[in-house]
């Protein structure tokens, strides 16, 4: 059976069943309600798969036609068991599958409407109506419910597909206003605009998170996300024709849901604010605010609507392939890396690399190449001894590696930045910096005090504390950091 | 310049932040609490 979220749910219920929970209480998304919950959750350090039975839709009406499904990327079990891999994985290794998965493309194969789950209910025209979907408000002050899953499009020339995050406003009941930040989608609807086209266009409400996962792949322009979201599925993704554009525009066959009709031309319009990664509102805007005029809505029945919302804390797992990008690009300057870290709301800005320092000067070439890539800001680098995914690792190495005056440098603004940082004095440039905190080679340093090894090998912690009393003893999470 | 500039609605009163680029533009703001859509010059305050 081809690979679907709802693949997926059936394989986390045998696996992991105590992470899926239905909640059966009625919800309003457009007024917080699965925000709050998922707020609360996240504070107690619970992210299970969230099913809402009964979400009401935009008409404030209980929607009798879908579900709204959050979380299915959130957490390290949930991601290896959406790759397909083993669960003593570590993260590192994760990001490493996903580098191999990016390397061992599978192109999609086409199969007819009949023979897509999608196509099972097809709304056109006039029957078209967004707001019958349980669409959520995320968060204070944002300017209207919000869709945030990734959206298809073609490259006119090439027939290259892209599959990118975009998020859209929703106007009217087949009207969004999508921000498109300056990448591939950017081109490529600009391409159509200049020559006064309409962009063909389709966004996907939900899908296996291998398929959102693969979404986010960040690389070269001819490079086809479909053949990308394959490699992530291991299996060729299913495609079929779309309502509005035939085969000039395919979506995925086992989707559960996908809008789909065209970037108008000439048009602008006003989006936002929007509670963005980072952790703030990113500001009301309009120059690349693109009018999305939806033609159809095709879905499968009992269709389940997802979203996503930033957690408290880490991101989710579903930007595991931007970290193996990382990877792939310091390796190639500096083959002793080890560990690149980019997760937490501090994601998109702050990156954390560890490596086997052996020469002076490792730690700025694999800076500079972590710096090449997506909105880096500031690169923090340590030791191999150091775990990059702890923060009470990080501030420690930090105390006692770094002579500021020798090891931070301050960049001049010459980086394009990102929209979406407060912090930016310039329309779009940012500065950076670049810590070293490794330990120096020419020079002793002192030794990290521990347990011997041998120590720590030859006593059994159950030799000495049984396990009826150790059970007991609770976990203290006041005396680190996590 | 930063990049918020807060805008208050000339109907509820609230604050909301839009991009600098929205001053002098001629787009209407978008009240996202009271969903009211109106010129810059209605704002009764601005602050960059």
């Amino acid at each position: 059976m081809p690979k679907s979220l709802r693949t997926f749910l059936e394989e986390c219920q045998r696996e992991i069943p105590n992470e899926v929970v239905h909640v059966t209480k009625e919800v309003d998304p457009a007024q917080y309600d699965v925000t709050a919950v998922i707020k609360h959750l996240g504070a107690m350090k619970k992210f299970p798969i969230l099913i809402f039975d009964r979400p009401r839709n935009l008409h404030g009406r209980v929607s009798s036609e879908f579900k709204l499904v959050m979380n299915c990327e959130i957490s390290q079990r949930k991601t290896q068991i959406a790759l397909g891999v083993p669960r003593e994985m570590n993260r590192t290794q994760m990001a490493e599958v996903c580098l191999e998965r990016e390397e061992h493309r599978i192109p999609p194969v086409i199969v007819d409407k009949k023979s897509a789950p999608v196509k099972e209910v097809v709304k056109k025209g006039p029957e078209v109506d967004l707001y019958e979907l349980p669409i959520m408000r995320h968060h204070y002050m944002d300017g209207g419910p919000y869709i945030v899953l990734s959206t298809i499009t073609r490259d006119r020339k090439s027939g290259i597909y892209n599959c990118s995050y975009h998020r859209m406003e929703v106007k009217s009941k087949n009207k969004t206003a999508l921000y498109a930040s300056p990448r591939h989608l950017w081109k490529i609807f600009r391409d159509h605009e200049d020559n006064n086209l309409e962009c063909p266009v389709a966004t996907v409400l939900g899908h296996h998170p291998a398929y959102h996962m693969g979404a986010c792949y960040s690389g070269p322009f001819e490079v086809s996300e479909f053949d990308i979201i394959g490699g992530y599925l291991q299996e060729p993704l299913r495609l079929t024709p779309s309502e509005t554009w035939g085969e000039d525009l395919l979506i995925p066959a086992d989707a559960e849901i996908v809008i789909e009709g065209a970037l108008i031309p000439g048009k602008r319009i006003v989006e936002g604010p929007f509670g963005e990664a980072p952790g703030y509102l990113g500001p009301q805007r309009y120059t690349t605010c693109v009018h999305y005029e939806v033609r159809a809505i095709n879905y499968r029945r009992g269709g389940m609507y997802q979203s996503v919302i930033t957690p408290e804390g880490d991101k989710p797992w579903m930007d595991l392939p931007r970290e193996g990008a990382y990877l792939r690009r310091c390796r190639e300057a500096i083959p002793g890396v080890t560990a690149v870290c980019k997760m937490g709301r501090h994601a998109h800005y702050n990156v954390f690399i560890s490596m086997k320092k052996m020469s002076e000067g490792d730690p700025g070439r694999a800076a500079a190449a972590a710096l090449t890539f997506d909105h880096t800001k500031n690169v923090f680098v340590f030791d191999d001894d150091i775990d990059v995914y702890n923060p009470t690792d990080i501030l420690w190495a930090l105390a006692t590696r770094v002579q500021p005056h020798q090891q931070v440098s301050v960049l001049q603004p010459l980086f394009r930045g990102n929209f979406l940082d407060p912090s930016l004095v310039d329309e779009i440039k940012t500065s950076g910096m670049i810590i070293d905190a490794t330990r120096p080679l020419d020079r002793p340093f002192s030794p990290v005090s521990k347990c011997p090894d041998d120590a720590m090998e030859r006593i059994k912690l159950e030799d000495y504390i049984p396990g009826e009393i150790l059970q007991h003893i609770p976990i203290d999470r006041t005396t680190y950091w996590c | 310049m930063g990049q918020a500039v807060e805008v208050s609605c000339p109907k509820c009163r609230k604050i909301f932040v839009v991009n600098p680029h929205m001053l002098g533009s001629g787009m209407d703001f978008h009240c996202p609490f009271c969903d009211l859509y109106f010129p810059e010059k209605d704002s009764p305050k601005i602050r960059k």
